[in-house]
């Protein structure tokens, strides 16, 4: 779908009144949760002229207990009002049985966690009557029981499953600086025709660690990651991603043009060298 | 690495050791030995989400809670926040939903107990975030009721519009909601100490927040089981003769009250 942009409420005025030319929009589905009112008129209103893709942040598909029915089906009903181009999860955990931890916490990459996250993505594709596709997050912390790598664990699910994955180019920039992960070596546990989508976001460095923030432009070794991920992965539907101090939205097109120049200028250079 | 130790608990049991970790600092030691890397590490990240946590609990607060926030400052909202996240953990995935007992927690929250009006004035705030959320519904409109024969009109069911909620106070929650709507807040506290009822609404998307009279509010609470324009305009005569009936009823369909009933 080329590059499209996270679509978050700051930016709706501007949206509505200009229809900024990006090839697509991204929400994140809990926020179009509600029976109405204006986050869902205007997400109707765009999706005229917009591919929209539904982005889930609160399913947590990996937690051993407290997964909601419930959740899945509001879901369900925002894809069936909205009909979107593309969907998509998180490979995390969330909840326990008596709380949610609202976050995206990393999975244990173990032979019983496959297992599960399997059965739940059946369950998500069956109740949503569609493809999923599940993203790579960025880990804090690693599990010493992790038998795969996370990228490894996405393609055994996407084979298991025929779910998609959504790459997120910057999280495994950030999962290379605080575990030592190889990013090339993490792309190339990918089959290149599971992935359908692709993230690109700023991170923040800090003392302890690096945290995917989504507060900055993407950084220079991300968007080299970027070339290195389109010449395996090809031009799949590229997203600019941006939730802390969102800026004007001129900032989020600028990127989304160096996405854009970057994409085709990788995509020449595959077709020359073939 | 000691494989043997943390390899054999279940996903189960490794995802509540970090749940726990999360939730109480205390409870970080039970966590550590299951993550990869030393232990102070571990702990400083396990601190890391452990403030993320505070974070989204205060956040989807203020979005729900902005007055409340307004009045207590920041520093102390936070606070708040974590307080409330322990006692009353987020129970979903959306966190739009989060936040529901605040007003009761703040009852009995004894840092605050010198704001007896906070309670109310956060029920009110909650009222106005899940407005914001309601369904949508065609409200009715002079045109349509213009159309009508007299008999038609007298058939027609009404009820109120799926993003309207009533409420009543004892302190005057109404007017500091609606003095913190401009920026810097307008005076609110002259008129705090008496009883208010109030109407939450939502004409054209944004939520507003007005102080029904006594006979308006009488008219109001009939549509919620009567559903007949008479009866409701009764009630508003029985409370008040000298009510302008065609001036409230204009105002009802004004602000977008009003919504036919399908049966």
């Amino acid at each position: 779908m080329g590059v499209g942009v996270g679509l978050r409420a700051p930016h709706y005025r501007e949206f509505l009144e200009r229809r900024p030319k990006v090839d697509w929009i991204e929400v994140h589905s809990e926020n179009y949760f509600g029976d109405g009112g204006w986050d869902l008129h205007v997400l109707h209103a765009l999706r005229a002229d917009y591919p929209v893709s539904l982005h889930g942040v609160g399913l947590g598909l990996g937690s051993a207990r407290g997964f909601s029915g419930a959740h899945l089906d509001k879901l369900r009903r925002l894809a069936d009002r909205i009909d979107p181009a593309l969907i998509s999860e998180h490979l995390c955990w969330s909840a326990v049985a008596d709380r949610h931890l609202n976050d995206l916490l990393p999975l244990p990459l173990t032979a019983e966690a496959l297992e599960l996250v399997c059965e739940r993505v059946d369950a998500a594709q069956q109740a949503l009557a569609r493809r999923i596709l599940l993203e790579n997050v960025s880990a804090g912390l690693r599990y010493r029981a992790d038998a795969l790598g996370e990228t490894q664990f996405l393609a055994e699910v996407a084979r298991r499953t025929g779910c998609g994955v959504l790459l997120d180019v910057n999280n495994l920039y950030v999962n290379q600086c605080n575990h030592a992960e190889d990013a090339l070596a993490a792309m190339a546990a990918l089959p290149p025709e599971c992935v359908g989508e692709m993230h690109l976001a700023g991170h923040l460095v800090t003392e302890d660690t690096v945290i995917d923030h989504h507060g900055a432009r993407v950084a220079p070794p991300v968007w080299e990651l970027y070339r290195a991920a389109l010449r395996r992965f090809g031009a799949v539907s590229t997203l600019i991603e941006w939730d802390t101090d969102i800026p004007a939205l001129d900032v989020l097109l600028d990127e989304s043009a160096t996405a854009r120049n970057i994409a085709s200028e990788t995509m020449r250079e595959t077709a020359d060298a073939a | 690495m000691q494989p043997e130790q943390a390899g054999h608990a279940s996903l189960e049991t490794l995802q509540q050791r970090f749940a726990d970790a999360l939730f109480d600092g205390g409870r970080a030691a039970g966590a550590v030995a299951q993550f990869q890397g030393d232990a102070g590490h571990v702990v400083s990240l396990l601190d890391l989400y452990r403030g993320n946590l505070g974070v989204h609990w205060e956040k989807s607060l203020a979005a729900a809670y902005p007055v409340l926030k307004a009045q207590v400052g920041e520093e102390f909202f936070a606070g708040l926040a974590k307080a409330f996240g322990r006692a009353h953990p987020s129970q979903s995935g959306d966190l739009n939903r989060f936040g529901e007992r605040l007003p009761v927690f703040l009852g009995s929250f004894e840092p605050v107990a010198q704001y007896p009006w906070f309670p109310e004035l956060a029920e009110l705030e909650w009222a106005v975030h899940r407005a914001h959320y309601a369904a949508d519904a065609p409200a009715l409109e002079a045109e349509s009721i213009a159309a009508l024969d007299p008999g038609a009109l007298e058939r027609l069911e009404i009820g109120l519009h799926p993003a309207c909620a009533l409420l009543e106070s004892r302190w005057n929650v109404v007017a500091v909601w609606q003095a913190h709507q401009s920026e810097p807040a307008a005076e609110w506290q002259a008129q705090l100490e008496r009883p208010v009822r109030g109407l939450v609404y939502r004409p054209r998307w944004r939520v507003e927040v007005r102080e029904p009279g006594a006979a308006e509010d009488a008219g109001l609470r009939t549509l919620l089981h009567a559903h007949r324009l008479g009866e409701a305009l009764e009630a508003v005569a029985g409370a008040d003769p000298d009510c302008d009936l065609g001036a409230l009823f204009g105002r009802w369909l004004a602000d977008g009250v009003l919504v036919a009933r399908t049966c």
